[in-house]
């Protein structure tokens, strides 16, 4: 039982540290002389930012393992528990990260969507109305619209600018919209008349999307209180009833009522996760 | 698992085939979108369509673009708009759905404004797109409660349970 405490303990601790590690290292990121040193370097961008992250937490994560396990039991060996769930974690933390940052494009996309309707009822033309905005606007989707404007500047065709944003950022919904700015642009087509289709569908989608991701958010909080309910029950029965604990913990019944406690929660977190799904 | 077995799997999950047809509007919904961008620049219908399908092939999915890709003339290698709205009245996969490419080819034939008509599909697959989120939003709370219910009461009552039933059976014992 001890051992199982420890192994949950373990994995809980290492989720927490490695969030606290993650967000240090955002942090520290967003200190802005680490952040020249990066463009100047130019070393730790795309994929090597994710090995720097990945790499900072494991060691993070390690160090932590090796102190919970001095301070939990005396010993060190113990912290070598933690390391095989260091993939999983880091997996899930950047990809937690990357779903946020996603986020945070698509809906600073809408106000940017607005301004370019604006600048074009005005007369001005795509590409212009578009490094206007990007230089003006410091919202996600400008600043980074922006780095990819360079290579326009260099001589590289609008179209495949925006194609080349499109498919590096993979925003699920903008993307589409990219999609058809870029065909209509290609073809000389008006671009006001799609903005203005645009903008109230996206407007729509945001706002059900915003909606969906509160109810989900409700629902997994409940879902990760309900998950803990009955094993908070089965410490409060050995905390306050050790006797009776003590009497029952030997029986192989209780196993298999943990198993089928466990499977059950299981079942449930999947069959939540896949209603709240719209698409 | 075998490609198939999936297959047959998503097949018998109502779920799978409500999430397919959400996203085969969604794509719909885009792909008219365009459409109507160009038919409003006063190109054929042909072309657009075409030009279209070329632009948005990748974003669609596999269903749609099947539906979408058209078929040749068959005297001519070019695209024909009727023969592909043809088939998409006969064969389109979700049924409701044929009823607007039935009205588009009548207009096509009639050689009526298509741009009014092609929006008017827009409009009528994205009310029917806001009144489903809104209906899935409304019956959220209702359906997590019944899978908190089902999935996470039962553990809990066993452990409440199974200690005092077994507690007694001892005393009997």
């Amino acid at each position: 039982m001890k051992t199982l405490f420890y192994l949950v303990f373990s994995f809980f601790a290492v989720v927490i540290l490695g969030v606290v590690c993650f967000q240090l290292l955002i942090r520290l990121s967003k200190v802005v002389i680490w952040r020249e040193f990066k463009r100047n370097h130019k070393i730790y961008s795309g994929t090597q930012n994710f090995w720097l992250h990945f790499n900072a937490s494991c060691l993070c994560l390690v160090l932590g393992g090796f102190l919970l396990s001095w301070l939990c039991t005396g010993r060190l060996v113990f912290g070598l528990i933690p390391l095989p769930l260091f993939p999983w974690v880091s997996r899930g933390l950047s990809q937690f990260q990357d779903y946020r940052r996603k986020r945070e494009l698509e809906f600073s996309a809408l106000a940017f969507f607005n301004g370019l309707l604006g600048l074009i009822q005005s007369g001005r033309g795509l590409s212009s109305a578009l490094f206007d905005l990007t230089q003006s606007q410091q919202t996600p989707f400008s600043l980074q619209l922006n780095q990819y404007l360079q290579n326009y500047q260099e001589g590289k065709g609008l179209s495949a600018v925006i194609s080349q944003f499109r498919k590096k950022t993979g925003l699920p919904v903008i993307g589409n919209y990219l999609v058809t700015l870029e065909m209509a642009y290609c073809q000389g087509l008006p671009v006001a008349p799609l903005l203005e289709l645009m903008i109230p569908s996206l407007e729509m989608e945001q706002h059900y999307q915003q909606k969906m991701e509160s109810l989900r958010t409700q629902a997994i909080a409940q879902a990760v209180l309900a998950f803990m309910v009955p094993w908070i029950l089965a410490f409060a029965l050995g905390w306050f009833n050790p006797t009776l604990f003590e009497s029952i913990k030997d029986k192989n019944i209780m196993w298999g009522v943990g198993t089928i406690a466990l499977i059950f929660e299981i079942l449930g977190v999947g069959v939540l996760w896949q209603i709240t799904k719209f698409y | 698992m075998a490609n198939h077995k999936v297959l047959l799997i998503k097949r018998l999950l109502p779920l799978s085939r409500k999430w397919k047809k959400r996203r085969y509007r969604q794509g719909l919904i885009r792909f008219f979108e365009a459409l109507a961008l160009y038919l409003k620049a006063g190109f054929a219908l042909s072309y657009s369509w075409a030009e279209t399908f070329k632009t948005l092939e990748s974003t669609l999915i596999e269903d749609l673009r099947c539906d979408l890709k058209g078929t040749s003339g068959e005297e001519t290698d070019e695209f024909s708009a009727t023969t592909t709205l043809k088939t998409l009245r006969d064969q389109c996969r979700i049924a409701p759905y044929r009823m607007w490419f039935g009205v588009l080819l009548e207009l096509y034939e009639t050689g009526a404004q298509l741009t009014q008509g092609v929006e008017a599909v827009v409009l009528s697959l994205r009310r029917e797109q806001e009144r489903e989120l809104e209906a899935h939003c409304r019956s959220l709370p209702v359906k997590v409660n019944v899978v908190l219910m089902v999935f996470f009461l039962p553990p809990t009552f066993l452990w409440i349970f199974v200690p005092i039933v077994l507690e007694i059976l001892s005393e009997f014992k």
